[in-house]
């Protein structure tokens, strides 16, 4: 998959042909999947979001300028509207009261006990640990690692995807590696 | 090279995003220096952990989907903008017409409105006399002469 590919694709997509932007999404669909999981922190919603991705990409292509690469652009459009939910969220939990109510809290209980018994608790339990931990990582922080470590998107790509230079881009990569390892140091202890 | 830098040189080694010789300078100094041995270990575990998140992907028909309901809208789009011309231009026509229309009955309406108070003291309506009361300076003897008749 090249820069030319994503481009003749798109010229394509501009001159009216729907199969090509089948193609563009089933090309990128993946990576986007996983990047709006793991900046949401679970699977709910990821299609719902993922799909509104591509919705907003192809009514924007007509202005798509060829001077950078399109996952960078798709990159952008993903954290936009992923960040845009999250703030919508938290604005639901401040509204909604119901969390509070102690049926809620009682069903909470009893689904916890419930999942206590299961095998898989550990593996969730692990799962929701570092989702947490990435979710209190600055957004900035957060981006560079889900490339780098997530994505396995190398030094030059993360630069050219954030548009950073090449010395912030390690440098970012390094104090986030350093606030995650504090924030999760506790539970490493623990696991050892 | 100082601590801070050498750190940096540790955590992109980890990424495989250094020289030969920066290689062999992070291996020897994390041997000595107990910091970034527990950088090195901790980060290695981090990223083990991350990675062991595992992976979403959406189903194959999804990208079909979507290319099919954007297609659907593109179609609609040229109905409305193609094969029923006649409609739309009738449409706007219509709408054009009916605030001329609008615009006019109220700026006419604005114009002849006269307050209780103007008829009771005798405030004419007619557009001599507003002339002979209000715009001396374009009066003309037949002007006069038709309102000093009809008053």
């Amino acid at each position: 998959m090249t820069v030319t590919d994503d481009f003749t694709l798109i010229r394509s997509i501009q001159a009216g042909d729907h199969q090509a932007f089948e193609s563009l999404v089933r090309r990128y669909q993946r990576q986007v999947a996983n990047l709006i999981f793991v900046t949401m922190g679970g699977r709910d919603d990821v299609e719902d979001i993922a799909q509104e991705v591509f919705i907003r990409v192809y009514r924007s292509l007509p202005k798509f300028k060829f001077d950078a690469s399109f996952f960078s652009w798709l990159y952008r459009i993903t954290m936009n509207l992923c960040i845009d939910e999250i703030r919508k969220r938290k604005i639901r939990r401040v509204l909604s009261l119901d969390y509070l109510t102690e049926g809620t809290l009682e069903k909470s209980r009893k689904s916890k006990d419930y999942t206590m018994a299961s095998d898989s608790v550990l593996i969730e339990e692990k799962r929701q640990v570092i989702q947490s931990a990435l979710q209190r990582l600055t957004p900035e922080h957060r981006e560079v690692l889900v490339l780098r470590e997530y994505q396995d998107l190398s030094y030059n790509e993360i630069a050219e995807t954030l548009g950073l230079r090449l010395e912030a881009v390690k440098s970012r990569i390094f104090r986030a590696r350093m606030e995650l390892k504090n924030f999760l140091s506790d539970y490493f202890e623990e696991r050892t | 090279m100082n601590h801070k830098e050498l750190q940096l040189l540790v955590s992109s080694y980890l990424d495989d995003e250094v020289s030969e010789t920066d290689k062999e300078t992070v291996l020897s100094h994390i041997k000595v220096c107990t910091e970034c041995h527990e950088f090195v270990q901790h980060a290695n575990k981090i990223r083990e952990e991350i990675r062991a998140l595992g992976e979403v992907d959406l189903p194959y028909a999804f990208a079909t989907h979507l290319a099919h309901s954007v297609e659907r809208r593109d179609e609609r789009v040229k109905e409305w903008l193609g094969v029923e011309p006649l409609a739309r231009n009738t449409f706007f026509v219509l709408a054009i017409v009916v605030l001329v229309i609008f615009m006019f009955t109220s700026s006419v309406g604005s114009s002849s409105a006269f307050t209780g108070d103007q008829l009771l003291s005798g405030y004419s309506t007619d557009t001599v006399s507003t002339r002979v009361l209000l715009q001396q300076d374009h009066l003309s003897k037949s002007d006069l002469l038709y309102a000093v008749m009809t008053k």
